[in-house]
């Protein structure tokens, strides 16, 4: 699916949280945001996802306008924008259960497919854990697990490399290429060039940098 | 360094006066505002109230049973269950927790922890021993007023409250210094000289109290007080939990969306069984007394509305699944189910629990006080139903209403904002079973009955479907 923004910006009351800006992010690829703090970035995933109304301007997916009261715009946007809400009496196996339950996956491969995508972020280990047992960085991947896990077109991701090491971000950065080159739109936010650097190497893939709005 | 020392008091003293100025620290007169507030609050509504109900009761029965070896033994229980919660409480937040910054930068220093602490400490003893004191002499004067016993009874429950609060306040105590290891046989006893008195050593207890301990019981309570006027309950819920551990092993297994969140429930309170052995005492106890108050005319109505409000509290402890899925609202969506579905499948559980339980107690209940079986069981259904409702409202009540005159609630509306559905369902259960004592055989109050429980469940999945679409910020 496309994602499109044209001339969006955010203003509240006196203050300007985001300068008008456009951006594409055609199916398929990956849209990297860049600025320095307080340039907008968050704000513009917000506005993108549908959870926060633009001032101005109007951000499209495909034909349809980004609104996450839309069921159809949930289906699609899978977010992981601060911290999502997790069960306290449940462990990460079982979330990941839970989720490809509601989703209707199929129940015979959904323990093998839980599995893969804890490995796959190298804390399969700790499937038997519960949330709170878990290092600020090993909550992170945990996070990215949930998010990656549900069924999505478009993947947001604000700051993905939070708390990660070196290794872990290169993971991080490999998982989220092949979602795109399987077709998933793509856009984070980013201060890691590593992570920057490799998801931006297609020929759609692009780079915004967002600067700071005066007031 | 020896708290008595002139030394360590100016350094104390010292740091008051950086911290509050030359007025020095207002705690004091907060707390002692704050029993005046209780003592003005107490006498206006809490004597009158429970006067009423002892005179509403058989006080011929309860003055003979006053004295009675079963009042004993209950009253006995009573104190072991509030000792209980009150150690527990101690794990959580316990009595002697200053503010963080106090904690940072004086009680980390080498002046003595006794010294440094004792001011919080000596505020919740006050505490506990007001509460308890107040506690008895509320009791003893209802019942003296009501003329169930004689004036007699006044200072023996005053007392007796005193000695309660006391034995409260030191399981508190207990709770919370229990966190921390003992003290090394290396440090030096300061206080060797003057040999413990009262049940524990409070002293002892107070130094025995870790800076990690005092710090996290720091910051967790203003977390929670925050959490309270902000109207924040997911932030109270989640800090005054205790860290989930139990039953590991256990897996959840995809049966199909809906099966596998009632399979979600079940296992959160496998992992959780207190919250399940609590709720299905509270539901059972309150079908007692609802099946009692239906089955027989000389059980006072009002029993009937506590039964409501106890049996809204059993549900409640039932239905930890459903208010974690409300939680999920206004953060980027996860789970595939539409949020009307996935709070109906989160019913489930609570909802079938209660309504067995409530069946069985109720009508056994109201059994015994001599009503057949259609005279309690529709009252005791109906109740059920109206609990799914009020719970749904309870789960997803949002945040507290503001007003363009005031961006931030006061606390009276963020009371009667978290209290409504409790009060709700409370009054719509005690009208019930009034109305059903009184005109069973009525029709417009029948089809009334029926309405009432489809009408709330209605406004409860509204309810779910507003918070659904209303959280996107504008």
């Amino acid at each position: 699916m496309e994602l499109r923004a044209v001339d969006v910006s955010k203003v509240i009351g006196p203050a300007t949280l985001l300068a008008p800006v456009s951006v594409t992010a055609p199916s398929g690829s990956c849209l990297v945001l860049r600025g320095p703090n307080g340039s907008g970035k968050t704000t513009l995933l917000r506005i993108l996802t549908g959870t926060l109304p633009p001032s101005t301007g109007t951000v499209h997916l495909d034909d349809r306008v980004a609104d996450e009261r839309d069921p159809v715009v949930r289906e699609a946007v899978a977010a992981l924008m601060g911290p999502p809400a997790t069960y306290r009496d449940l462990t990460l196996r079982d979330h990941l259960v839970l989720i490809d339950a509601t989703w209707g996956g199929n129940a015979d491969t959904g323990d093998e497919r839980v599995a893969d995508s804890l490995d796959a972020l190298g804390i399969g280990a700790l499937a038997g854990r519960f949330p709170h047992e878990l290092s600020s960085g090993q909550t992170q991947l945990f996070r990215l697990a949930l998010t990656l896990f549900r069924p999505s077109t478009v993947l947001v991701l604000d700051e993905p490399e939070q708390r990660l090491d070196t290794e872990k971000r290169a993971l991080v950065a490999d998982l989220v290429a092949a979602r795109r080159d399987a077709g998933t739109t793509v856009v984070l936010a980013c201060h890691d060039p590593l992570i920057t650097e490799r998801l931006t190497g297609g020929p759609e893939d692009h780079v915004v940098d967002l600067v700071a709005a005066e007031a | 360094m020896h708290p008595d020392t002139d030394d360590a008091v100016d350094r104390l003293e010292d740091a008051r006066h950086v911290l509050h100025g030359s007025r020095g620290d207002s705690a004091r007169k907060d707390v002692a505002y704050a029993a005046y507030v209780t003592l003005i609050v107490v006498g206006l509504y809490g004597f009158p109230v429970l006067r009423a109900l002892l005179v509403a009761g058989d006080r011929a029965g309860m003055a003979a049973g006053l004295t009675s070896p079963w009042a004993m033994l209950i009253g006995a229980l009573v104190v072991a269950a509030l000792v209980l919660v009150a150690r527990e409480a101690g794990r959580v937040r316990g009595p002697v927790v200053a503010p963080v910054p106090w904690v940072d930068l004086v009680v980390s220093s080498s002046v003595s922890r006794w010294a440094a602490l004792r001011p919080w400490f000596g505020y919740s003893l006050f505490a506990v021993l007001f509460a308890g004191g107040l506690a008895g002499l509320l009791v003893g004067t209802s019942l003296w007023g009501a003329q169930v016993s004689g004036a007699w009874v006044v200072p023996v429950a005053v007392v007796g409250g005193l000695i309660v609060g006391l034995l409260a306040g030191a399981a508190w105590l207990l709770g919370q210094s229990r966190l921390s290891p003992p003290l090394p046989p290396t440090m030096p006893r300061v206080d060797e000289a003057t040999p413990s008195r009262g049940l524990i050593h409070t002293r002892r207890e107070v130094e025995r109290l870790g800076l990690t301990e005092l710090r996290t019981q720091a910051a967790r309570s203003g977390r929670i007080l925050g959490g309270v006027q902000a109207g924040d309950l997911r932030a109270v819920r989640l800090e005054a939990a205790r860290p989930i551990t139990r039953a590991r092993s256990a897996r959840l297994r995809h049966r199909g969306p809906v099966a596998t969140i009632v399979a979600r429930d079940l296992l959160g309170l496998r992992r959780t069984p207190t919250s399940g052995v609590v709720g299905v005492l509270l539901t059972a106890a309150a079908a007692g007394a609802l099946g009692a108050t239906l089955g027989s005319s000389a059980v006072p109505p009002m029993v009937g509305l506590l039964a409501g409000a106890v049996s809204f509290a059993g549900f409640s402890a039932l239905s930890e699944g459903l208010r974690l899925e409300a939680d999920t609202m206004g953060t980027p969506a996860l789970f595939g189910l539409p949020p009307v579905r996935a709070a109906l499948a989160h019913l489930v559980v609570p909802a079938a629990n209660h309504l067995v339980v409530t069946a069985v107690v109720g009508t056994l209940s109201g059994r015994a006080a001599g009503a057949g079986l259609p005279d309690v069981l529709p009252w005791l259904v109906i109740s059920s139903l109206l609990l799914c409702g009020s719970t749904l409202l309870a789960a997803y009540r949002g945040r507290p209403p503001t007003s363009q005159f005031s961006p931030v609630p006061s606390p009276q509306t963020v009371l009667m904002w978290y209290s409504f559905p409790a009060l709700l369902s409370t009054l719509l259960i005690g009208g019930i079973v009034w109305g059903a004592t009184h005109f069973p055989t009525s029709g417009m109050f029948v089809i009334a009955t029926w309405v009432a429980p489809v009408w709330l469940l209605y406004v409860g999945l509204n309810r779910v479907q507003k918070e659904n679409l209303a959280h996107r910020d504008v």
